[in-house]
């Protein structure tokens, strides 16, 4: 039989694209554009078809690497180094990360969102632009911030503790490089559990009234925010309209009792209240014996939207869930190797306040919903040092765009 | 009365197909129809179907027997009510590109092309999309059989933009 060569270095440039675009993780795709020059120029220098990509864990900073911070990648299952003198520093703190983007705050008013991959970044409005914030002094060294209490008294913050403990996460509607850079972001106040937004562009945060206690945490879905509350209750908030006020219609729930943290994740066509139980553990350290909270287990529900309810939820089936200080992510195992289906990952993202006092380890690990057990992150570094703990661990994205 | 005797009238009309090194394929229609290129050939032509031979000149006799058995088997998945269980149809993917060499299967992807059938050249771009999965730089140009034609400070550039995606990969 005659065989025909066929000469495949011809392929068409639609076929080369073709097969791009059946290429799901990012680092497969860089890999491909560096093969030759006409694989380069037949795709996009930026893909656009990717689906959500699992999440890389931003290890806390090591003073060995000044200017490259680590982020474990459980898909190649290695750590990768990225220079990014922006994040990699002792006095930043990690105020969320939405969609590959990160927020930082820092000993300065200033919120940057910045993308570690493309090291984009862009400034949010200030901290001294939310409305309960009276003014704002570099020369009051030691309470440089004026606040404002819900009943009009007056009371002062310093630098530090605006960084640490003014803003619990911020989230973003979507990615600041996509769709025109139209996001909308939201923030949680700790001091009065407000919400406060802002879109991309404006010079101020403004306070989602008809919102105050549904601090626990919020997810953007479809165009709007979901906001839940220490029981369970749900507001859902439109701030999409330019010039309009904020509007807000609240899921009210039977209350949900049990559980430290409440966290929310859009999973599929579902929302779903993931509850946190937190056990006081005694630490043994040499010289100093101390009290830890950590995660002893999760509880997993979904909203009966008919009946205005959360249902106990036994299996995630295929899902594995991210949360933490990040915007609570939903993927499906089957899509990454060396993923667990049925499990949460979860990062630590409540004893940042008092880090300096914190000893071991922080709080994280992959809690199996069928079985109840709890492992440890693949990737955390054995033997922590105190010095390894600032910023805690986040999950972050790797997006492009 | 109609006879149900007239076997003719179920029987299903064939096409001929004829690959490029000039082998023969008796096809039945609805088969030879799943290809647009065959089926645009008839278009306004419909008399001549059964006398004439269609000339698929990117396609070769190697590939031609595992193409039709693609073909057949998916038109019958498509067909059948209930839907078969997913197990099914991938087993019969997994076998189709079992023993299938990254020559042959980019082969088949350039005759899918031709045949311009969406869900064939859907199934086997998928399928190395799948062999070159965290594989290395080296190994995806090996796997297209392609030259390396960045000049050393290129290719430098290139990688350090995104150092974190090219180390610690499978060679083979």
């Amino acid at each position: 039989m005659e065989v025909i060569a066929v000469d495949w270095t011809e392929l068409p440039p639609e076929l080369i694209q073709t097969i791009t675009e059946r290429l799901t993780i990012y680092s497969d795709y860089l890999r491909f554009q560096a093969t030759c020059r006409r694989f380069r120029s037949s795709v996009p220098k930026s893909p656009s078809h990717l689906p959500p990509q699992l999440p890389w864990l931003m290890l806390p900073q090591s003073q060995s690497h000044q200017s490259r911070q680590a982020f474990f990648d459980l898909y190649a299952n290695r750590v990768h180094f990225l220079h990014l003198p922006e994040a990699s520093n002792h006095c930043k703190r990690n105020c969320g990360s939405s969609h590959g983007w990160l927020v930082i705050l820092d000993e300065t008013p200033y919120v940057i969102l910045l993308n570690p991959l493309t090291r984009a970044k862009i400034h949010l409005p200030p901290l001294f632009t939310f409305p309960n914030v009276v003014s704002f002094n570099y020369f009051e060294v030691g309470r440089e911030y004026t606040l404002s209490s819900l009943g009009g008294d007056r009371f002062y913050r310093n630098l530090r503790q605006m960084r640490d403990s003014f803003i619990k996460k911020i989230v973003l509607s979507s990615s600041p490089g996509k769709d025109g850079g139209n996001f909308i972001a939201v923030a949680i106040l700790n001091q009065t559990g407000d919400l406060a937004y802002c879109r991309n562009g404006d010079l101020g945060w403004s306070i989602i009234e008809g919102a105050r206690s549904y601090c626990e945490d919020v997810i953007y879905n479809n165009g709007l925010f979901y906001a839940v509350d220490k029981g369970g209750a749900v507001a859902v908030c439109d701030v999409s309209g330019v010039g309009d006020l904020a509007r807000v219609s609240v899921i009210q729930t039977p209350m949900q009792l049990g559980g430290d943290m409440q966290y929310l994740v859009s999973s599929g066509d579902e929302l779903l209240l993931v509850t946190r139980f937190l056990g006081l553990e005694f630490g043994f350290e040499p010289d100093q014996p101390h009290l830890i909270y950590r995660t002893i287990r999760f509880e997993v529900f979904r909203l009966d939207w008919n009946g205005m309810q959360w249902e106990r939820v036994r299996s995630l089936g295929d899902k594995v869930l991210f949360i933490g200080e990040n915007l609570s992510l939903s993927l499906s195992a089957s899509d990454f190797p060396r993923c667990v289906s049925d499990s949460i990952y979860y990062t630590d993202d409540y004893s940042e306040g008092n880090y300096d006092d914190v000893f071991g380890e922080h709080d994280s690990g992959i809690f199996s919903l069928c079985s109840g057990s709890i492992e440890p992150l693949p990737c955390y570094p054995q033997n922590l040092h105190c010095r390894l703990q600032w910023p805690p661990p986040i999950w972050v994205t790797p997006n492009p765009c | 009365m109609a006879s149900s005797s007239s076997s003719s009238s179920t029987q299903v009309k064939k096409i001929t197909l004829k690959a490029a090194d000039g082998k023969h394929f008796e096809v039945e229609e609805p088969v030879a129809m799943e290809m647009e290129t065959v089926k645009s050939f008839f278009v306004g032509n419909e008399d001549a179907m059964k006398d004439m031979v269609v000339p698929l000149l990117n396609v070769s006799s190697e590939h031609m027997p595992a193409i039709l058995d693609f073909y057949r088997n998916h038109s019958e998945f498509r067909k059948r009510t209930p839907p078969p269980p997913a197990e099914e149809v991938k087993a019969f993917n997994e076998a189709f590109l079992e023993n299938k060499s990254d020559e042959q299967l980019m082969e088949m992807i350039m005759a899918a092309n031709f045949l311009n059938t969406k869900e064939l050249l859907n199934f086997l771009t998928e399928a190395a999309a799948n062999r070159i999965k965290n594989k290395s730089v080296e190994y995806v140009r090996a796997f297209f059989g392609i030259e390396n034609d960045f000049t050393p400070e290129e290719e430098a550039r290139i990688r350090a933009e995104n150092e974190w995606a090219f180390d610690g990969l499978d060679e083979d």
